[in-house]
């Protein structure tokens, strides 16, 4: 015979102990979440992956971490896939094997993905942003050559560029991504007009160390381990860490396209309920050296492990001789507020794609922002995998210039730099 | 006639199209390596499309004088017109990536990749070919030496050893070249 408690039950010695393990699993609970934010539950019970094997593309940088790691520890598996990495050469070939279906997913820059789903400088697809892989731990290097000008900070280069005009020559990674949100937005902080001011190219991240030391270029922003790189190998130092320019900002994202989301929806949630595990496995400090040895080796990020490892454990040099730990180094969880696809991080790169005229008017910010950012698969992998999510689609932040984003009013945000194109 | 400007990187697959092209008859304006100058590179030669390797790290140079090209009025686009999907794998997989300079019509690039393809598809025959080839002169040299080591141990004659090893093939299901391995090693492990 089954023996069921009914509410009316009187209290029992089990009762009694049931009751106080209840509560103080429930402070356990409230105290581990950040401040709005809750465990979601699932809409409905999730079906089998429609695939198992998902192959997911990363370009060789220190955040590309969570996608080696879930295919290593085999975070995939507990949710009935597999995570097949695929080393890619260039975020074209990323772009382009994610629309021609080569690719099921991948590491991408956040702003990329927005700029494939308008249409700019090529053609137009739907994409979707699964989930963000990281915050913060990029940074832009100047060469020694400004240094001996006396160049070290911002307002410092700023004063350089009016005071003896040349062509200043800065690097970023790809025209509608992160890097290039942030120099432009970095630059124009201190008064620099991006557009006008300097010249600005792409160099692929591996080669932008090597094209400084021969090819005159003044300062890039890259992803670690670049920026490190560039001090070990005494050639120049970090002005400024793009946590400076955003504390917390968005950078790469798990992106794929929205017809791909629509034909394997299980599928989506078993890869983000498996980034997820893995980004919390690598969040926690006392995995992180072994991490850094992992991702390290000559199929992954292929750079010299004390390289990578120094800023993923947030221990900074910036070249002139300051050291810090930084409170706001790369983060791959932060107890679940790294990864939620907020709209208002989406949207930031699309305010910033019209202020440089990448966009040549304002679209439906919100609406483009609900198209690609799947907050909905998103909130389902995090019940899986039992990850807090916020009560919100928007987050607040204060950016270096001193302006508020928490978005509202994009189309007047974008309006609202004194230096655009 | 069309222009192209090869640009030599990574594999240096788009390089070596070089010849097929100008058979095709298509002008290859510029052979360059990715650098730093791409941008004045492509402004220099002026060619209709651009033609760089699909697995090349300097792809994202390219990207940078699209979308500056577009706001600047000469667009540079990548080539991935939907319908032509099929054309797009193919090339990307063959290793070739194209960018359209200006207002060249897609349809005009078609060609253009349909020579990429093809020669792919011809160094792939080609390179198969001569691996199976190489393979069947290594295995007639174990075949030999494993035929005299009969001769020598059975004191046969070359025909009757070669019908041993056969038949010795053909009992246990395995390959003449496998048999004459097995053999070869045992004979090697007796004389040790």
């Amino acid at each position: 015979m089954k023996q069921r408690q009914h509410p009316d039950t009187p209290h029992t010695a089990a009762n009694a102990r049931r009751d106080f393990l209840k509560g103080a699993l429930s402070l356990m609970a409230s105290t581990a979440l950040p401040a709005g934010f809750a465990l979601p539950a699932l809409a409905a019970p999730v079906g089998k992956p429609e695939k198992t094997e998902v192959k997911v593309g990363f370009i060789p940088l220190t955040d590309c971490a969570s996608v080696i790691v879930a295919s290593k520890m085999g975070f995939d598996k507990k949710y009935g896939i597999t995570i097949v990495p695929s080393k890619e050469a260039s975020w074209a070939a990323v772009r382009d094997k994610l629309v021609n279906g080569e690719l099921d997913a991948s590491h991408a820059l956040y702003g990329m993905l927005y700029g494939v789903h308008l249409g700019v400088g090529g053609p137009k697809k739907d994409m979707a942003v699964l989930m963000t892989l990281n915050q913060n731990g990029q940074g832009i290097t100047l060469s020694n050559q400004l240094k001996e000008k006396g160049a070290t900070t911002g307002p410092a280069l700023a004063k350089l560029i009016k005071a003896e005009p040349r062509e200043y020559t800065f690097a970023q990674t790809f025209p509608t991504g992160t890097h290039a949100m942030w120099l432009y937005y970095w630059l124009a902080a201190h008064g620099v007009n991006p557009l006008t001011d300097v010249k600005t190219i792409v160099v692929p991240p591996p080669q932008m160390v090597a094209n400084m030391r021969v090819d005159n270029m003044d300062g890039y922003c890259v992803g670690e381990p670049w920026n490190a790189r560039a001090i070990a190998d005494g050639i120049g130092f970090t002005v400024a860490t793009t946590q400076q320019i955003w504390p917390d900002h968005p950078e790469k994202v798990l992106g794929t396209t929205g017809d791909w989301v629509k034909q394997n929806p299980n599928t989506a949630r078993a890869l983000v309920a498996a980034l997820l595990e893995a980004s919390r496995y690598i969040d926690d400090v006392k995995n992180r050296a072994a991490v850094a040895k992992l991702i390290s080796d000559k199929a992954y990020v292929n750079a010299p492990e004390p390289v990578i490892e120094g800023r993923f454990l947030g221990v900074y040099e910036d070249g002139l001789g300051k050291k810090w730990q930084d409170p706001k180094l790369m983060k791959f969880f932060d107890g679940g507020k790294v990864n939620y696809p907020y709209l208002s991080d989406g949207m930031w790169f699309l305010t910033q794609h019209k202020r440089w005229g990448l966009l040549k008017a304002d679209p439906d910010y919100l609406a483009v922002a609900r198209q690609i950012n799947q907050t909905a698969i998103y909130k389902d992998a995090a019940a899986m995998a039992r990850v807090p999510v916020p009560a919100s689609d928007m987050r607040s932040s204060k950016l270096i210039d001193g302006t508020v984003w928490d978005g509202k009013n994009p189309a007047a945000y974008a309006a609202s730099f004194k230096i655009k194109a | 006639m069309l222009s192209v400007m090869l640009v030599n990187d990574g594999s240096g697959k788009a390089a070596a199209l070089k010849e097929a092209l100008a058979a095709a008859g298509v002008r290859v304006v510029a052979e360059v390596a990715a650098n730093l100058q791409l941008a004045d590179m492509l402004a220099a030669a002026r060619p209709d499309v651009v033609l760089i390797d699909s697995d090349a790290p300097s792809r994202d140079m390219l990207e940078q004088v699209c979308v500056m090209g577009a706001r600047h009025g000469q667009p540079v686009v990548m080539f991935t017109d939907d319908s032509r999907r099929d054309t797009i794998r193919a090339a990307l997989s063959a290793g070739v990536a194209a960018y359209v300079v200006g207002s060249v019509e897609a349809a005009r690039i078609q060609p253009l990749l349909e020579v990429a393809i093809e020669r792919h598809q011809l160094e792939q025959a080609r390179r198969s070919e001569l691996a199976s080839a190489q393979q069947q002169l290594a295995e007639r040299k174990v075949i030999e030496k494993a035929k005299g080591l009969l001769m020598q141990m059975k004191n046969l004659d070359e025909q009757s050893a070669y019908k041993q090893l056969r038949e010795r093939a053909m009992q246990q299901q395995k390959r003449l070249a496998d048999v004459a391995q097995d053999i070869i090693s045992l004979a090697e492990w007796l004389q040790s």
